[in-house]
């Protein structure tokens, strides 16, 4: 058989080479019949009788080859009754035949009629084919085992996929994929569970047991190994086989010598049957005859086709084979029997198919029902979907989106700009630009207006009171703080009160610790006709030196280095009537007074400023740190401050419009914004 | 006009052209004009502060060394000297020193400062707009400055109340009334009144110094015409 195995055929349907111990075409699935062609054994199957020997030595005798024309006539006429001249015929022709053919014809003549000749033929060819029966026989238990094992291999592979496809607890792979993109439904799916946990139960053990007990006990009719076994079984409870077959296997079954265990499953795979079990329906093993067949009428259309199982085992059990005592059907019963095995087989692997097929089908359902939940699942959020090519849980799916997102953004911009430049913003400030310098230009270019008599605010009111309460020779120290930007508005408003205070004869000291003030402030210095102070001190070090000087002591070693560039030093406020702060920075006016002021409560403080900081030292006027300030455009006498208050005011004027009308488009531009967003939501 | 301010003035009136051009966009005109502003401002700073602080009160005082005026004058050159250094070296430990030393020295300053200078003066404020010689007047009230006071209370309360209620906010902290939502809404409505004041004020200086640009301008064509 060895070399049967390594042998090919060739399948006449589709050229497929397949082994030699191959009942079906791996490719097409073609049966190839030819496969047990034994000798002595026609097409059919039917092996010669004795009557056909009988034939063939008849033939054998009467062909022209072997007789003359002359005997056999004489054979027809005559045949029990010798002729001399007949004799001296043969002895003539004996020279032309041979010795052997010489023999045979004699010992024709002489057993021929008592058909001795022809029994020896048969007990001889009876001797030859029982051994060949059982060579016959050996190939073909190698060939089912052969089949039993590739069937044993796919029923294992099947197995692995049930039992990846149901988890511990029996639940069905496709199904806790499901509750996991639905966890709404997870409770209805566990009640649902719950009662389907038990059909799966019993759907497994059914299918499996009665899978491996089927072959088991099919395998026995064909198996003499195995039959003892079956024998043993059915003995137990048919003792009227039982009493049958211990006769005939006495007698007519060749004996082998197999295990009593022996099976064709990987051990690891092999599940030793357990009879400490309690009997559950649909197992034939432990089925009692009387009892009725299981009701499946519940159970889903793969748990249908156990009950007719376990009835065909039952009837196999109730119908054992029956073997006959007579020696002349042996042949007969035994081409029945092989028959059957390979018919078996065959079911065998049609069963496995039909498996395969349920479990296709049980796939495919799962991946329907996974389509249908993709289905009935809301897009994402962008439009774009993630093709699910594979069944993702949902955090999975969500980073797929994030990384497809992330894919799309690629290569735009995510952060705004801060100036970005648009062609239509910028064409709409050069014209709010142009409209405000034709404004500004023309209310200049038109001369002066009417006088304006603009009622001085309190601050400025109280900054007039103070100022002119100051006598000669009082002094006052102007703190200059201010940047070119500034100085134009500072110079206004601070320019006629430094005036005012020079013809009143007050005594004037700048200060101040920025350099730039140190040549902007000369605009700010009286005329020299009033003979007063022109210079203006450097204090360096900004507030520090401020503090320095107002808060500190000359020590008794000698003079600090800042003494050194100050003149009076320490001094600076100790003579001094009145501070006025000229800044255009609240914050300079805010620190004086927080760090300066204290340190000399009784000395009044005064500010100019620009409009900028009127809001922001407005509390400190309120709460009396300081005593007057005058602040943004202050009007006033002269052609000039006239005409700069009209443009001051149309300037301010356009501005507002234009401040109106921008609030109106921002608040259009928002409603806009607002309905898209809820047209997209 | 002599010919120096004449030149002055149409130097002045050009750099305002240039400034000017901005509204045009980024050019070189207007490059150039804020180059020259602040290279001439920066010259004119470092020539004041070598003239008036380095030399006379740090170099000077060397020359009366080892008195104590000239002990005190290398503290400042040892700050420069830890200052310049971080310069040329990559590590900053040294110029720390005397930065640490002013930042310190400006926190205390402030903290004190703002105690002393405007958290207690604007209380007292607050509290004296209460005075009943405020609010009473030959003894009718004073309806003007009771309003006045009640708002002024109103809007400190309200403004710190909305800071208060925005740090709560952030820490996703739900205000369990709707009344303290609405009073935050009023504090709201105090600082954007303030922020407009500031804005206004903002622009008004900034129409200022146009006005006056644009009136030296006039005066200069004038001059020509």
């Amino acid at each position: 058989m060895s070399e049967l195995a390594d042998q090919l055929r060739t399948c006449p349907n589709c050229g497929q080479q397949n082994a030699m111990h191959s009942l079906k075409c791996i490719r097409c699935g073609e049966v190839l019949e030819d496969l047990f062609v034994f000798d002595d054994i026609d097409a059919d199957g039917q092996e010669p009788t004795p009557e056909s020997i009988s034939g063939v030595l008849a033939s054998l005798n009467e062909n022209d080859l072997l007789t003359d024309q002359t005997e056999t006539e004489s054979s027809d006429t005559t045949e029990s009754q010798p002729i001399e001249g007949d004799e001296e015929g043969r002895s003539g022709d004996a020279s032309q035949t041979p010795d052997w053919l010489e023999r045979v014809r004699e010992r024709t003549r002489k057993e021929d009629p008592s058909g001795e000749m022809v029994k020896g033929g048969q007990a001889m060819d009876k001797r030859r084919a029982a051994g060949e029966r059982s060579q016959v026989d050996q190939a073909f238990d190698e060939v089912i085992q052969r089949i039993r094992e590739q069937s044993e291999k796919e029923r294992k592979k099947t197995r692995k996929m049930e039992t990846n496809l149901v988890d511990e607890d029996g639940v069905p792979e496709w199904l806790r994929r499901i509750r996991e993109l639905h966890p709404a439904h997870e409770q209805d799916a566990k009640q649902v569970l719950t009662g389907s946990q038990d059909e799966n139960f019993d759907d497994e053990w059914t299918d499996e047991e009665l899978q491996e007990l089927l072959r088991r006990e099919i395998g026995d009719e064909y198996n003499p190994g195995e039959q003892t076994v079956f024998t043993n079984l059915t003995s137990s409870n048919n003792p009227e086989i039982a009493e049958d077959q211990s006769e005939e296997e006495s007698e007519s079954l060749p004996k082998y010598e197999i295990p009593r265990d022996f099976h064709n499953i990987p051990d690891d795979d092999f599940d030793e049957p357990d009879n400490t079990k309690p009997t559950k329906p649909g197992n034939p093993e432990l089925l009692d005859k009387n009892e009725d067949p299981p009701e499946t009428d519940n159970e889903g259309p793969d748990i249908e086709a156990e009950p007719e199982t376990g009835m065909e085992v039952q009837n196999l059990l109730e119908t054992p084979p029956d073997f006959e005592d007579e020696e002349s059907e042996q042949p007969e019963e035994e081409e029945n029997e092989e028959k059957f095995s390979i018919t078996e087989s065959d079911q065998i692997e049609n069963e496995l198919e039909e498996h395969a097929d349920e479990l296709l089908l049980e796939r495919e359902e799962s991946e329907q029902a996974e389509d249908r939940e993709k289905k009935s699942l809301k897009p994402l959020s962008t439009e774009e979907q993630v093709v699910p090519d594979l069944l993702l849980l949902r955090d999975q799916r969500d980073r797929a989106q994030v990384l497809t997102n992330i894919i799309e953004q690629e290569g735009h911009r995510t952060i705004p700009v801060l100036h970005e430049k648009n062609r239509q913003s910028k064409l709409g400030r050069l014209i709010l630009a142009l409209l405000l310098l034709a404004g500004v230009i023309i209310s200049l270019v038109l001369g002066p207006g009417e006088d304006l008599n603009l009622p001085l605010s309190q601050p400025a009111g109280a900054l007039q009171e103070k100022t002119a309460k100051l006598q000669t020779g009082d002094v006052v120290l102007v703190v200059l703080d201010y940047q070119a930007a500034t100085s134009s508005e500072i110079e206004e408003l601070a320019k006629p009160v430094l005036d005012a205070l020079s013809h009143q004869g007050v005594s004037l000291r700048f200060v101040t610790s920025q350099p730039v003030d140190l040549w902007l402030g000369e605009e700010l210095l009286p005329s020299n006709d009033t003979g007063f102070a022109v210079k203006i001190e450097f204090i360096p070090g900004g507030l520090l030196g401020y503090l320095t000087l107002t808060a500190g002591s000359s020590p008794d070693w000698g003079m600090t280095p800042i003494e050194r560039v100050v003149s009076d030093g320490t001094k600076l406020l100790d003579e001094t009537s009145l501070v006025m702060i000229i800044s255009d920075s609240p914050d300079f006016v805010r620190n004086w007074l927080e760090q300066i002021s204290p340190w000399h409560p009784d000395l009044p403080t005064l500010a100019i400023s620009t409009s900028l900081s009127e809001a922001l030292i407005l509390p400190y006027f309120e709460s009396g740190q300081l005593s007057g300030f005058l602040a943004g455009h202050p009007g006033g006498e002269g052609q000039n401050q006239q005409a700069n208050q009209r443009a001051w005011q149309v300037g301010m004027l356009i501005m507002m419009v234009v401040l109106i009308l921008g609030m109106i488009t921002k608040a259009e531009a928002d409603a806009a914004v607002k309905d898209e967003g809820h047209n997209h939501a | 006009m002599p010919d120096l301010n004449l030149l002055l003035t149409l130097a002045g009136v050009v750099l305002s052209l240039m400034v000017f051009s901005y509204l045009l966009g980024d050019n070189l005109f207007f490059g150039i004009a804020m180059y020259l502003l602040a290279g001439v401002s920066a010259g004119y700073t470092a020539v004041v502060l070598v003239t008036r602080v380095i030399i006379p009160m740090m170099i000077m005082p060397l020359a009366d060394f080892p008195q104590i005026p000239a002990l005190l004058a290398l503290v400042p050159i040892l700050f420069s000297i830890l200052l310049l250094s971080a310069m040329f070296t990559k590590s900053s430990k040294p110029a720390g020193l005397p930065l640490g030393f002013l930042a310190g020295l400006l926190a205390a300053l402030s903290i004190a400062g703002i105690a002393r200078g405007t958290l207690a003066p604007q209380l007292l404020s607050i509290v004296n707009s209460f005075d009943p010689q405020l609010v009473v007047s030959e003894g009718l009230p004073n309806w003007t400055a009771i309003f006045e006071a009640f708002m002024m209370l109103l809007g400190v309360i309200a403004v710190l109340f909305y800071f208060h209620h925005r740090s709560k906010t952030k820490n996703n902290l739900q205000s369990p009334d709707l009344w303290l939502d609405g009073f935050s809404g009023v504090g709201q409505v105090f600082i954007g009144i303030t922020f407009g004041a500031v804005f206004v004020g903002l622009f008004g200086t900034a129409l200022t110094a146009l006005i006056a640009s644009l009136n030296r301008i006039i005066d200069f064509v004038r001059l020509w015409l």
